[in-house]
């Protein structure tokens, strides 16, 4: 049945209509602020009115025609997709060119009860994407099995796709994240920080929009209560945004499922937007554990993946493949799900003349504010803040360190989160070392290495490893098999 | 302890070529600020001099520090090495940089000469892993040759080591 050329489900028509509608709804706003101010003389004519149900219309009959032009179908290991009304479009999109594939189901989708489908290819930059808009449910899931090549979509086998992955037997593992860890999640996932600082500027604007003499009275209380009422403020705010990043992290991950079958991987998740995502474990470049302040205090971790291609899942570039579990579980979770990574390490520590280096590195920029302040008055914020700096420094000296077995190199750094790269070698694009020229007085050098990442490659960096690490290393990726 | 670079230099022409390219540079500077005070003069008076002369003179130092002194610091670091497993780069002024790429990892490989390079007989190697690009510039043009073939068939021979 999917190997003939076929239609997506008809509410592709209304789908595509609310996205461009969507599109089109600033610029309308827009132009009938301005109808609304040049055409007061004309008695307000409805002519506007009408131009825009014109193209309400126009848009309709297009999208119309879009979908009975857009045709699917599965054959020959790909998805060939023809579209286009006057100039026709062909793609084919072989099986082993995608790099992932994600089901999702926004609010629209889920009122009417479908569901889109995203295909993401290896390649140039151009097209790498790649959406049908509007699939039964069944539907899109057996073009999933298809293209992750997990299934045969025959006419015979169709029936049974749908009822989902339960009657295959190859093993499987599952991780659910329940409500308790989701709710601690969101209490450690540090959004804290750029959500208050969206609430401090909401805040400050609506200040505009206060006639000035309620504002004198609110400066004269204020003042009246003085510094308790504005740490009160502030502490206000601080909750709130602390609350509404909580909202904001469980609307991402909410009834959060983890699924291994086989090679692939098929993570689950999300409160209004559902998002299916299904990866072949091959296509990991590398495992990332990071473990947050606060997340670190309470003996918390997460655990991200690095992909080729696929990831324009996340908004922050990365893979979730566990959202928080407790760090003693790691070697179980990575023995579970990613076997390739469940490895016994102790990192090589940094050396002790790298600190003086780190501490130096952190306070650096306290330093300068403290230099500014003798020119402006903010030079006791920089002497506030170097002892933070100090910590900081010393924190990210003990963090970092490395490990290398036969297949497999460890690196531990750290920014403000604590992240712990487990990589193959295999999947290292290549290596890299850095010196300069305090690093030489020192004997210490950077060490860092490449991997296929989205949008095309990340590198990840260690500073002021031992002088005599280089040749470890070096000697360690260069070597005959 | 320092990183020494491998074996393999680069041209000493490099040098050269280096050199004329900051001469270049210093001339377009030279030129942008005879051509603005001679505008400034003749034409609109109303024309700011500091900044304009501040940048200037910025610029066109860096251009006299890339025209004398950086290239022979440049060709002190500069080495390479390639053999059957890897490419060995090394480079720098003030942070010397090492890169390690093995062969199986190696997507492609080209050679290009802009035309100053072209004037000294000399060519620049592209090498390219999936995401990053690395270069070995200033090699003569018939071992730069020489080196892509070699490098294309040792990284299609290690194929079936992915």
């Amino acid at each position: 049945m999917m190997s003939n050329y076929q239609r997506q489900h008809p509410l592709m028509i209304l789908v595509q209509f609310i996205t461009h509608v969507k599109s089109l709804v600033l610029p309308i706003i827009f132009g009938f602020l301005i109808s609304s101010i040049t055409g007061e003389e004309s008695g307000g004519s409805p002519i506007y009115l009408y131009i825009v149900l014109g193209i309400f219309a126009v848009t309709l009959v297009y999208d119309v025609f879009g979908w009975i032009f857009y045709r699917y179908a599965l054959k020959d290991d790909a998805l060939n997709v023809k579209s286009g009304v006057f100039i026709k479009k062909r793609r084919h999109i072989k099986r082993a060119r995608i790099q992932a594939t994600s089901l999702e189901a926004g609010l629209v989708h889920r009122a009417l009860g479908i569901l889109s489908l995203r295909v993401e290819t290896a390649g140039s930059k151009m097209e790498t994407e790649f959406k049908l808009a509007a699939l039964k449910p069944k539907n899109a899931k057996a073009i999933q099995q298809y293209l992750e090549g997990s299934a045969e979509v025959d006419d015979a086998k169709q029936g049974s796709v749908s009822s989902d992955l339960n009657q295959d037997n190859t093993p499987r593992e599952q991780f659910e994240l329940d409500n308790k860890m989701l709710l601690i999640a969101g209490l450690t996932s540090g959004g804290i920080g750029f959500v208050f600082s969206i609430v401090g500027f909401i805040f400050s604007q609506v200040f505009i929009f206060i006639p000035d003499a309620w504002l004198d009275r609110f400066y004269d209380s204020v003042f009246a209560l003085s510094v308790f009422f504005i740490v009160l403020l502030v502490v206000l705010l601080f909750i709130i945004s602390w609350i509404i990043s909580i909202f904001r992290y469980a609307s991402r991950f909410a009834f959060f499922t983890l699924l291994k079958q086989g090679d692939e991987l098929i993570i689950e998740r999300g409160l209004f937007v559902k998002k299916t995502l299904r990866l072949k474990q091959h296509r990991i470049q590398a495992v990332s554990v990071s473990e947050g302040l606060l997340r670190q205090m309470f003996k918390l971790a997460t655990i991200e993946l690095e992909v080729a291609g696929g990831s324009e899942y996340e908004t922050d570039f990365k893979i979730t493949l566990i959202p928080v579990f407790k760090r003693h579980q790691i070697q179980a979770l990575l023995t579970k799900f990613l076997p390739d990574y469940a490895i016994n390490f102790t990192l090589k520590p940094l050396p002790k003349r790298a600190l003086r280096r780190y501490i130096i590195r952190a306070s650096l920029p306290f330093i300068v504010v403290i230099i500014a302040g003798f020119i402006t008055p903010y030079a006791w914020l920089g002497f506030l803040l170097l002892p933070v700096s100090v910590c900081l420094g010393y924190m990210r000296y003990q963090s970092g360190g490395f490990y290398i077995d036969h297949n497999h190199l460890v690196q531990r750094s750290r920014v403000i989160a604590r992240n712990t790269v487990i990589v193959q070698r295999r999947h290292m694009q290549s290596m890299h070392f850095y010196q300069t020229i305090f690093q030489r007085f020192r004997r210490l050098l950077t060490t860092a290495f490449t991997v296929m990442s989205s949008p095309s490659h990340k590198t990840f960096q260690l500073k002021d490893i031992d002088f005599d690490d280089f040749q470890t290393l070096s000697d360690w990726y260069i070597r005959e098999k | 302890m320092t990183l020494t670079p491998p074996s393999n230099r680069i041209e000493k022409k490099a040098g050269t070529v280096w050199r004329i390219q900051g001469l270049i540079y210093v001339i377009f500077y030279v030129v942008l600020v005879v051509g603005y005070v001679l505008l400034r003069h003749f034409l609109w008076e109303g024309l700011p001099f500091f900044i304009i002369i501040v940048s200037s003179v910025f610029f066109g130092l860096i251009g006299l520090l890339q025209m004398l002194v950086i290239p022979s610091i440049r060709l002190i670091y500069w080495g390479y090495d390639i053999n059957e497993q890897d490419i060995d780069i090394q480079h720098g002024i003030i942070i010397i940089k090492r890169t390690l790429i093995p062969m199986n990892r190696i997507q492609h490989v080209d050679t290009e000469h802009g035309p100053i390079m072209r004037l000294f007989g000399l060519s620049t190697l592209n090498i390219a892993t999936a995401g990053t690009a690395h270069k070995i510039p200033a090699l003569k043009m018939d071992t730069a040759r020489a080196l892509r073939k070699r490098i294309s068939n040792l990284a299609s021979l290690s194929d079936d080591d992915v």
